[in-house]
């Protein structure tokens, strides 16, 4: 009973810990904001990585993501719902939701794990003391660059998710649902809102924050050589997936009345 | 002038550091030695600033770095230089940048003397020509001297090695001695150094401490340290 009640406090003061942690680098980032425009090379870089490093799976996951929205609402639909409301079903899904939350899944277990480990490693090897002792902030050098452009890049990986699960979507709507082209879409043209669109995207800004902070956090804390970068790769992503998961929950009840 | 004044220093339940104090007068070359673990690099960044005490204080030219701003601190740590125990260069930059990589943060240089700051140093270390080079393709003891070159290349004052020698090869350790000699004689910078090798430290030292179970066990010269009949000092140094 003793060791229990130990070894939760422990956990407890971890936690705690790592909220103070997590706050005062969130501190330390908006301190660096007025460096910005010194970092844009840094951030152009980081956006490129992001980028290229991600474009092939989000496009992968995504075609399937709008495939099986489509067949699968089109199964729930029979006898039930006109097919005409296909297409409609299908972008409102993946704009408001699938599109931001799946792809965001997808980039925490690649652009956060890699954030963590590049970071991890910097600290276990002594180059973020390193960059200390000369007098250069780690936390404006390689936080803030890599919160900026996780915040740019995602959205915009997400529009390219939305794009492509759409029409990949409407292949199945077409070729193997049997409705034409302009079913799937007219009702798309006249019941998605640009607002579907937008609260999509700002949710996937929030999501990128999510992804970047966790992966920075995790690698700056990083403690014990290889083993130790390991486990925080696997803490970032496991955070960072929880928490898009529960902001996702959040988001929705302040964006959505019902 | 760097004082440590009863410096404590924990990690969790681990008593690392329990009241250090030592005193390192400008111009001195001194080396601390002590066990794996003993705690040497910890003391080093302490006096870096990049981990805090717990309880005591250390002072940098009589001022408190406990109480300097983050910009105070940044611009008192451009007076050191520090060495890293495995040499820490950024994996992702070429040599080139790696030396000039506080210059141009700094924003202080002009390409060209920052092209010229690379050069005169990577010479200095023995390592012209490495420029365009990345650490991946360098040796555990060129990565030591670039990063020798890198700290070099601030101009400081004083240089903190860690393990300058550890885990080289008898022939490149001895080229790392070399380097600190010269440093310490032509530049006159002030130098702490700390490491397990007694060899190496009887080379580049002329004041000796030594680090054990967490208080400085021994201060002085060789001279002294060879004839005190400490048994604990008697037993490190024959033993390595
Ligand atoms: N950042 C840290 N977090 C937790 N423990 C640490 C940290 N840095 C050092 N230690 C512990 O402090 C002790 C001394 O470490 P160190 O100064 O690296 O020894 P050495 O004398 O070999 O350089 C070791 O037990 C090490 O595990
Ligand atoms: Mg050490």
């Amino acid at each position: 009973m003793r060791k229990l009640i130990e070894s939760l406090g422990r956990i407890l003061i971890a936690f705690v810990a790592d909220i103070g942690g997590l706050f005062i680098m969130i501190w330390g980032i908006i301190l660096s904001v007025p460096t910005i425009f010194k970092r844009i090379r840094l951030i152009f870089e980081q956006m490129l990585m992001m980028g290229v490093r991600s474009l092939p799976l989000v496009i992968l996951t995504s075609v399937f993501t709008g495939s099986v929205t489509a067949w699968q609402a089109a199964y729930q639909f029979k006898g039930l719902v006109p097919l005409e409301w296909l297409g409609l079903t299908v972008a409102k899904t993946v704009f408001i939701e699938l599109g931001p939350v799946l792809t965001s899944l997808v980039l925490a277990g690649r652009v956060g794990a890699s954030i963590a480990a590049e970071l991890g490693t910097m600290r276990v090897t002594e180059q973020i003391d390193a960059l200390e002792s000369m007098g250069i902030n780690p936390v404006g050098y390689l936080v803030m660059p890599r919160l900026v452009a996780g915040m740019i890049m995602v959205p915009v990986l997400v529009m390219f998710a939305n794009i492509i699960a759409i029409l990949g979507g409407m292949v199945v709507a077409v070729m193997l649902v049997n409705i034409s082209y302009e079913t799937f879409t007219d009702s798309i043209k006249s019941y998605v809102y640009i607002r579907d669109v937008v609260s999509g995207l700002q949710k996937s800004v929030g999501f990128g924050a999510i992804i970047a902070l966790m992966g920075c956090y995790n690698g700056f804390n990083a403690k014990g050589g290889a083993e130790g970068v390991g486990l925080a790769t696997t803490r970032a992503v496991v955070l960072a997936s929880v928490l898009i998961l529960v902001s996702d929950y959040i988001m929705a009840t302040i964006l959505f009345n019902v | 002038m760097i004082r440590l004044e009863k410096v404590y220093k924990s990690f969790g339940t681990n008593e690392v550091l329990k009241g250090i104090d030592l005193e390192i007068n400008s111009g001195d070359s001194m080396v601390i030695f002590g066990a794996s673990g003993s705690g040497k690099s910890v003391m080093l960044k302490l006096i870096m600033g990049l981990l805090k005490p717990d309880e005591g204080d250390i002072y940098i030219d009589g001022k408190n770095i406990n109480e300097l701003k983050r910009s105070e601190l940044d611009e008192l740590r451009t007076r050191f230089g520090m060495l890293f125990q495995g040499a820490a260069l950024f994996d992702s930059m070429t040599v080139y940048e790696n030396v000039t990589l506080g210059r141009s943060e700094h924003g202080d240089m002009s390409k060209q003397d920052r092209i010229e700051c690379a050069r005169r140093n990577l010479e200095m270390v023995g390592l012209a020509g490495t420029e365009y080079k990345y650490p991946a393709e360098l040796s555990g003891g060129m990565k030591k001297r670039v990063g020798l070159a890198r700290a070099l290349c601030m101009e400081p004052e004083i240089i903190l090695y860690d393990e300058p020698t550890t885990g080289l090869d008898p022939v490149s350790a001895d080229k790392i001695n070399d380097l600190i000699i010269e440093l310490r004689d032509k530049l006159n910078i002030t130098s702490v150094a700390v490491t397990h090798d007694i060899y190496s430290a009887f080379r580049i030292g002329r004041r000796f401490a030594m680090l054990y179970e967490g208080n400085i066990r021994f201060d002085g010269t060789k001279e002294e340290m060879e004839s005190s009949d400490d048994q604990v000092l008697k037993d490190f140094l024959s033993h390595h």
